[in-house]
Protein backbone atom coordinates (compact mmCIF):
# COMPACT_ATOMS: atom_id res chain seq x y z
CA UNK A 1 0.00 0.00 0.00
CA UNK A 2 1.96 3.10 -1.18
CA UNK A 3 1.13 6.40 1.01
CA UNK A 4 -1.65 7.87 -1.43
CA UNK A 5 -3.65 5.12 -0.32
CA UNK A 6 -3.05 5.64 3.52
CA UNK A 7 -3.25 9.57 2.51
CA UNK A 8 -6.77 8.82 0.89
CA UNK A 9 -8.00 7.72 4.33
CA UNK A 10 -6.25 10.16 6.81
CA UNK A 11 -5.65 13.53 4.66
CA UNK A 12 -3.86 15.30 7.20
CA UNK A 13 -1.00 13.13 6.79
CA UNK A 14 -0.52 14.74 3.19
CA UNK A 15 2.43 16.99 3.17
CA UNK A 16 3.98 15.20 6.45
CA UNK A 17 7.22 13.27 7.13
CA UNK A 18 6.43 9.81 8.24
CA UNK A 19 7.68 6.26 7.21
CA UNK A 20 5.56 3.30 6.71
CA UNK A 21 6.78 -0.47 7.43
CA UNK A 22 5.44 -3.91 5.80
CA UNK A 23 2.13 -4.75 5.82
CA UNK A 24 1.34 -7.68 8.62
CA UNK A 25 -2.35 -9.13 8.72
CA UNK A 26 -1.17 -10.79 12.52
CA UNK A 27 -1.48 -7.95 14.28
CA UNK A 28 -3.38 -4.72 14.89
CA UNK A 29 -2.95 -1.38 16.25
CA UNK A 30 -3.44 -2.73 20.50
CA UNK A 31 -1.10 -5.55 19.82
CA UNK A 32 1.45 -3.39 18.61
CA UNK A 33 0.99 -0.15 21.02
CA UNK A 34 1.20 -3.41 24.01
CA UNK A 35 4.63 -5.15 21.69
CA UNK A 36 2.46 -8.22 20.72
CA UNK A 37 3.60 -8.82 16.86
CA UNK A 38 2.06 -11.98 16.79
CA UNK A 39 -1.66 -11.88 17.78
CA UNK A 40 -4.75 -9.63 17.02
CA UNK A 41 -5.93 -8.14 20.51
CA UNK A 42 -9.81 -8.05 20.09
CA UNK A 43 -12.64 -9.59 21.88
CA UNK A 44 -13.93 -12.41 21.79
CA UNK A 45 -10.64 -14.89 21.47
CA UNK A 46 -10.85 -17.55 18.96
CA UNK A 47 -8.91 -18.70 16.28
CA UNK A 48 -6.81 -15.37 14.61
CA UNK A 49 -8.37 -13.07 17.90
CA UNK A 50 -6.48 -12.97 21.17
CA UNK A 51 -7.98 -11.31 24.20
CA UNK A 52 -6.55 -11.97 27.96
CA UNK A 53 -8.24 -13.48 30.44
CA UNK A 54 -9.96 -12.11 32.83
CA UNK A 55 -11.29 -9.13 30.98
CA UNK A 56 -14.92 -8.47 29.66
CA UNK A 57 -15.27 -9.26 25.78
CA UNK A 58 -16.34 -6.07 25.35
CA UNK A 59 -14.90 -2.43 23.34
CA UNK A 60 -15.44 -0.30 26.37
CA UNK A 61 -12.93 2.15 27.11
CA UNK A 62 -12.66 0.93 30.65
CA UNK A 63 -11.89 -2.39 29.76
CA UNK A 64 -8.98 -1.64 27.51
CA UNK A 65 -7.66 1.03 29.61
CA UNK A 66 -7.59 -1.85 32.34
CA UNK A 67 -5.71 -4.32 29.68
CA UNK A 68 -3.11 -1.04 29.42
CA UNK A 69 -2.51 -0.22 32.73
CA UNK A 70 -1.51 -4.00 33.61
CA UNK A 71 0.90 -3.32 30.82
CA UNK A 72 2.29 -1.02 33.00
CA UNK A 73 1.15 2.06 31.25
CA UNK A 74 -0.56 3.91 35.17
CA UNK A 75 0.07 7.25 34.07
CA UNK A 76 -2.83 9.26 32.25
CA UNK A 77 -2.18 12.19 30.90
CA UNK A 78 -3.87 15.42 28.91
CA UNK A 79 -4.52 14.50 25.68
CA UNK A 80 -2.09 17.84 24.14
CA UNK A 81 0.75 16.52 26.09
CA UNK A 82 3.55 15.38 25.10
CA UNK A 83 4.51 11.93 26.90
CA UNK A 84 7.95 12.21 29.00
CA UNK A 85 7.83 8.48 29.06
CA UNK A 86 6.79 5.88 26.41
CA UNK A 87 2.50 6.11 25.95
CA UNK A 88 -0.16 5.07 24.61
CA UNK A 89 -2.96 7.00 22.91
CA UNK A 90 -6.76 5.26 23.11
CA UNK A 91 -9.18 6.43 20.10
CA UNK A 92 -12.80 6.45 19.92
CA UNK A 93 -15.79 6.49 18.50
CA UNK A 94 -18.66 6.59 20.91
CA UNK A 95 -18.03 4.67 23.71
CA UNK A 96 -15.80 1.94 22.15
CA UNK A 97 -12.57 2.34 21.13
CA UNK A 98 -11.28 2.50 17.53
CA UNK A 99 -7.44 2.57 17.53
CA UNK A 100 -4.33 2.79 19.31
CA UNK A 101 -0.65 4.63 18.95
CA UNK A 102 2.36 4.53 20.96
CA UNK A 103 4.80 6.85 21.70
CA UNK A 104 8.26 5.73 21.89
CA UNK A 105 11.60 7.28 21.24
CA UNK A 106 10.06 10.56 21.33
CA UNK A 107 8.00 9.89 18.27
CA UNK A 108 4.00 8.71 17.98
CA UNK A 109 3.90 5.26 16.04
CA UNK A 110 0.84 2.87 15.04
CA UNK A 111 -0.39 0.30 12.72
CA UNK A 112 -2.95 0.66 10.60
CA UNK A 113 -5.46 -1.84 10.56
CA UNK A 114 -4.38 -5.28 8.47
CA UNK A 115 -1.99 -2.45 6.73
CA UNK A 116 1.72 -0.70 7.40
CA UNK A 117 3.12 0.80 10.75
CA UNK A 118 3.13 4.28 10.60
CA UNK A 119 5.88 6.07 12.12
CA UNK A 120 6.25 10.58 12.84
CA UNK A 121 2.87 11.56 12.60
CA UNK A 122 1.34 13.78 15.10
CA UNK A 123 -1.91 12.40 17.33
CA UNK A 124 -3.96 14.40 15.76
CA UNK A 125 -3.41 13.17 12.14
CA UNK A 126 -4.94 10.53 12.77
CA UNK A 127 -8.51 11.75 13.91
CA UNK A 128 -11.44 11.17 11.44
CA UNK A 129 -15.32 9.37 11.24
CA UNK A 130 -13.06 6.09 11.30
CA UNK A 131 -10.59 6.74 14.38
CA UNK A 132 -12.47 9.37 15.93
CA UNK A 133 -10.75 11.30 18.77
CA UNK A 134 -8.33 10.95 21.41
CA UNK A 135 -9.81 10.37 24.32
CA UNK A 136 -6.56 9.12 26.92
CA UNK A 137 -3.03 8.64 26.64
CA UNK A 138 -1.54 6.43 29.36
CA UNK A 139 2.19 6.80 30.21
CA UNK A 140 4.76 4.56 31.98
CA UNK A 141 5.51 5.98 35.62
CA UNK A 142 8.86 8.10 35.19
CA UNK A 143 12.16 6.54 36.93
CA UNK A 144 13.33 7.88 40.12
CA UNK A 145 16.24 9.27 38.56
CA UNK A 146 13.67 11.52 36.23
CA UNK A 147 11.61 12.52 38.91
CA UNK A 148 14.65 13.88 40.75
CA UNK A 149 15.20 16.23 38.19
CA UNK A 150 11.56 17.44 37.93
CA UNK A 151 11.62 21.09 39.31
CA UNK B 1 -6.41 -35.44 -11.80
CA UNK B 2 -6.24 -37.87 -14.00
CA UNK B 3 -7.12 -38.16 -17.81
CA UNK B 4 -10.33 -39.59 -18.04
CA UNK B 5 -11.35 -40.63 -21.64
CA UNK B 6 -11.00 -43.52 -23.18
CA UNK B 7 -10.49 -45.63 -20.59
CA UNK B 8 -10.89 -46.44 -16.53
CA UNK B 9 -8.61 -44.72 -13.79
CA UNK B 10 -7.63 -45.98 -11.08
CA UNK B 11 -6.69 -43.23 -8.48
CA UNK B 12 -5.83 -44.39 -4.81
CA UNK B 13 -8.91 -46.68 -4.37
CA UNK B 14 -11.46 -45.14 -6.47
CA UNK B 15 -12.37 -46.21 -10.03
CA UNK B 16 -13.20 -43.07 -12.15
CA UNK B 17 -15.70 -44.11 -15.02
CA UNK B 18 -15.60 -43.87 -18.52
CA UNK B 19 -17.16 -40.65 -21.41
CA UNK B 20 -17.56 -41.20 -24.10
CA UNK B 21 -16.82 -38.37 -26.44
CA UNK B 22 -13.55 -36.73 -27.18
CA UNK B 23 -12.12 -34.21 -25.67
CA UNK B 24 -13.00 -31.09 -27.61
CA UNK B 25 -10.68 -29.33 -29.46
CA UNK B 26 -10.60 -25.61 -28.17
CA UNK B 27 -9.97 -27.29 -24.63
CA UNK B 28 -6.25 -27.92 -24.05
CA UNK B 29 -6.21 -28.89 -20.49
CA UNK B 30 -6.92 -32.24 -19.49
CA UNK B 31 -7.92 -31.37 -15.87
CA UNK B 32 -10.24 -28.47 -16.86
CA UNK B 33 -11.68 -31.27 -19.39
CA UNK B 34 -12.10 -34.25 -16.91
CA UNK B 35 -13.81 -31.41 -14.27
CA UNK B 36 -16.49 -30.29 -16.90
CA UNK B 37 -16.99 -34.18 -17.41
CA UNK B 38 -16.79 -35.70 -14.19
CA UNK B 39 -17.54 -33.22 -12.02
CA UNK B 40 -21.03 -32.33 -12.97
CA UNK B 41 -22.55 -35.73 -11.57
CA UNK B 42 -25.21 -34.84 -8.91
CA UNK B 43 -25.92 -38.46 -6.34
CA UNK B 44 -29.88 -39.41 -6.13
CA UNK B 45 -29.92 -41.85 -3.46
CA UNK B 46 -27.45 -44.21 -4.22
CA UNK B 47 -27.60 -43.79 -8.06
CA UNK B 48 -26.23 -41.60 -10.57
CA UNK B 49 -26.88 -38.86 -12.56
CA UNK B 50 -24.64 -36.96 -15.04
CA UNK B 51 -25.11 -33.92 -16.75
CA UNK B 52 -23.46 -33.29 -20.20
CA UNK B 53 -21.59 -30.40 -19.80
CA UNK B 54 -22.02 -26.87 -21.11
CA UNK B 55 -21.15 -27.04 -24.41
CA UNK B 56 -23.40 -29.60 -25.69
CA UNK B 57 -26.37 -28.36 -23.39
CA UNK B 58 -27.63 -29.30 -19.75
CA UNK B 59 -28.45 -32.86 -20.72
CA UNK B 60 -29.87 -35.34 -17.44
CA UNK B 61 -29.12 -39.34 -18.25
CA UNK B 62 -30.59 -41.66 -16.06
CA UNK B 63 -28.53 -44.20 -14.58
CA UNK B 64 -26.73 -46.55 -16.66
CA UNK B 65 -27.59 -44.16 -20.37
CA UNK B 66 -25.11 -42.86 -21.65
CA UNK B 67 -25.96 -39.25 -24.00
CA UNK B 68 -25.88 -38.32 -27.13
CA UNK B 69 -22.89 -36.44 -26.94
CA UNK B 70 -21.15 -37.33 -23.99
CA UNK B 71 -20.40 -39.67 -21.35
CA UNK B 72 -21.96 -41.17 -18.42
CA UNK B 73 -21.68 -41.70 -14.86
CA UNK B 74 -23.35 -44.58 -13.72
CA UNK B 75 -24.24 -46.32 -10.51
CA UNK B 76 -22.37 -49.88 -9.87
CA UNK B 77 -21.42 -51.48 -6.76
CA UNK B 78 -18.41 -52.09 -8.22
CA UNK B 79 -17.21 -49.43 -8.69
CA UNK B 80 -16.31 -46.59 -5.38
CA UNK B 81 -17.16 -43.38 -6.86
CA UNK B 82 -15.56 -40.83 -4.76
CA UNK B 83 -18.55 -38.37 -3.86
CA UNK B 84 -16.48 -35.88 -2.14
CA UNK B 85 -14.40 -35.45 -4.58
CA UNK B 86 -16.89 -35.09 -7.16
CA UNK B 87 -18.31 -32.45 -5.34
CA UNK B 88 -15.09 -30.41 -4.69
CA UNK B 89 -15.07 -30.54 -8.32
CA UNK B 90 -18.10 -29.35 -8.81
CA UNK B 91 -17.59 -26.51 -6.40
CA UNK B 92 -13.73 -25.52 -7.94
CA UNK B 93 -15.70 -24.89 -11.40
CA UNK B 94 -18.55 -23.00 -9.99
CA UNK B 95 -15.99 -21.20 -8.51
CA UNK B 96 -14.04 -20.63 -11.96
CA UNK B 97 -17.54 -18.81 -12.87
CA UNK B 98 -17.02 -16.42 -9.63
CA UNK B 99 -13.55 -15.40 -9.57
CA UNK B 100 -14.41 -12.19 -11.55
CA UNK B 101 -16.91 -11.26 -9.09
CA UNK B 102 -15.07 -12.71 -6.25
CA UNK B 103 -12.32 -10.19 -7.16
CA UNK B 104 -14.13 -7.06 -7.61
CA UNK B 105 -15.68 -7.91 -4.30
CA UNK B 106 -12.64 -8.87 -1.95
CA UNK B 107 -10.70 -5.56 -3.86
CA UNK B 108 -13.52 -3.32 -2.32
CA UNK B 109 -13.48 -5.21 0.95
CA UNK B 110 -9.92 -4.59 1.41
CA UNK B 111 -9.88 -1.38 -0.20
CA UNK B 112 -12.57 -0.16 2.47
CA UNK B 113 -11.66 -1.82 5.53
CA UNK B 114 -7.95 -1.92 5.59
CA UNK B 115 -7.62 0.66 7.71
CA UNK B 116 -9.65 -0.43 10.77
CA UNK B 117 -8.39 -2.03 13.89
CA UNK B 118 -11.45 -4.70 14.24
CA UNK B 119 -11.92 -7.96 12.59
CA UNK B 120 -15.32 -7.36 13.91
CA UNK B 121 -16.42 -4.62 11.83
CA UNK B 122 -14.32 -5.56 9.25
CA UNK B 123 -16.08 -8.59 7.96
CA UNK B 124 -19.58 -6.87 8.60
CA UNK B 125 -18.85 -4.70 4.88
CA UNK B 126 -21.44 -5.57 2.35
CA UNK B 127 -18.84 -6.85 0.06
CA UNK B 128 -17.08 -9.71 2.58
CA UNK B 129 -21.65 -10.75 3.50
CA UNK B 130 -21.59 -11.07 -0.06
CA UNK B 131 -18.67 -12.64 -0.71
CA UNK B 132 -20.49 -15.36 2.53
CA UNK B 133 -23.23 -15.32 0.25
CA UNK B 134 -21.83 -16.85 -2.50
CA UNK B 135 -21.64 -20.03 -0.58
CA UNK B 136 -19.47 -23.18 -0.77
CA UNK B 137 -18.31 -22.28 -4.19
CA UNK B 138 -16.60 -19.23 -2.72
CA UNK B 139 -14.32 -21.34 -0.45
CA UNK B 140 -11.82 -21.93 -3.25
CA UNK B 141 -11.69 -18.42 -4.17
CA UNK B 142 -11.14 -17.34 -0.43
CA UNK B 143 -8.18 -20.07 0.04
CA UNK B 144 -6.34 -18.72 -2.81
CA UNK B 145 -6.89 -15.58 -1.75
CA UNK B 146 -5.96 -16.24 1.89
CA UNK B 147 -2.64 -17.98 0.49
CA UNK B 148 -1.98 -15.24 -1.87
CA UNK B 149 -2.65 -11.73 0.21
CA UNK B 150 -3.54 -12.61 3.64
CA UNK B 151 -5.98 -11.09 5.16
CA UNK B 152 -8.78 -11.72 8.07
CA UNK B 153 -10.74 -14.34 5.53
CA UNK B 154 -11.41 -16.51 8.42
CA UNK B 155 -14.72 -15.70 9.28
CA UNK B 156 -16.34 -16.01 5.44
CA UNK B 157 -14.21 -19.63 5.80
CA UNK B 158 -16.40 -20.76 8.76
CA UNK B 159 -19.40 -19.27 7.21
CA UNK B 160 -18.89 -21.20 3.75
CA UNK B 161 -17.73 -24.32 4.40
CA UNK B 162 -19.27 -25.02 8.10
CA UNK B 163 -16.43 -25.91 9.71
CA UNK B 164 -12.77 -24.72 11.77
CA UNK B 165 -9.56 -26.56 11.33
CA UNK B 166 -7.89 -23.36 13.18
CA UNK B 167 -7.32 -23.76 17.03
CA UNK B 168 -9.06 -21.57 19.39
CA UNK B 169 -5.32 -20.61 20.35
CA UNK B 170 -4.31 -19.57 16.63
CA UNK B 171 -2.61 -16.21 15.79
CA UNK B 172 -3.89 -15.19 12.41
CA UNK B 173 -0.45 -16.65 10.81
CA UNK B 174 -1.41 -20.24 12.33
CA UNK B 175 -4.94 -19.90 11.71
CA UNK B 176 -4.01 -19.32 8.22
CA UNK B 177 -1.53 -22.15 7.53
CA UNK B 178 -4.73 -24.43 8.94
CA UNK B 179 -6.72 -23.43 6.63
CA UNK B 180 -4.26 -23.60 3.46
CA UNK B 181 -3.62 -27.68 5.12
CA UNK B 182 -7.76 -28.04 4.79
CA UNK B 183 -7.85 -26.36 1.32
CA UNK B 184 -5.47 -28.61 0.57
CA UNK B 185 -6.13 -31.89 2.06
CA UNK B 186 -9.80 -31.24 0.69
CA UNK B 187 -9.18 -30.79 -2.78
CA UNK B 188 -10.35 -26.88 -2.84
CA UNK B 189 -6.61 -25.63 -3.64
CA UNK B 190 -3.53 -27.17 -4.64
Amino acid sequence: MAKHDIEADFPLLVGKQYDLSAENFNFNCLAFALGDESNWWEPPKGAGQYWPPGFPDDLTIPTVEAIIRCHGFTVEIGVDEIPEADAIAIYSVGDEWSHFAKFANDGWRCKLGIGHDVIGFDLHDLETAMYGKVVKILRRPLPPSALEKTP
Amino acid sequence: MPHAQNKFIKEKDNLWCKPECARPDHVSDDTEWNMRHLSLGKVFFDNWSFQAPIEHGWHAVEEGEVSPLCGYLFHNEELALDVKRLKVSEIRLRANYLAVEFDALSNKWKRDTRHLSLISKQISHSAYLRIIGMGEAAIPLILKELRDRPAHWFAALRATANTDPAGKDDSPSQAREAWLRWGISEGYID
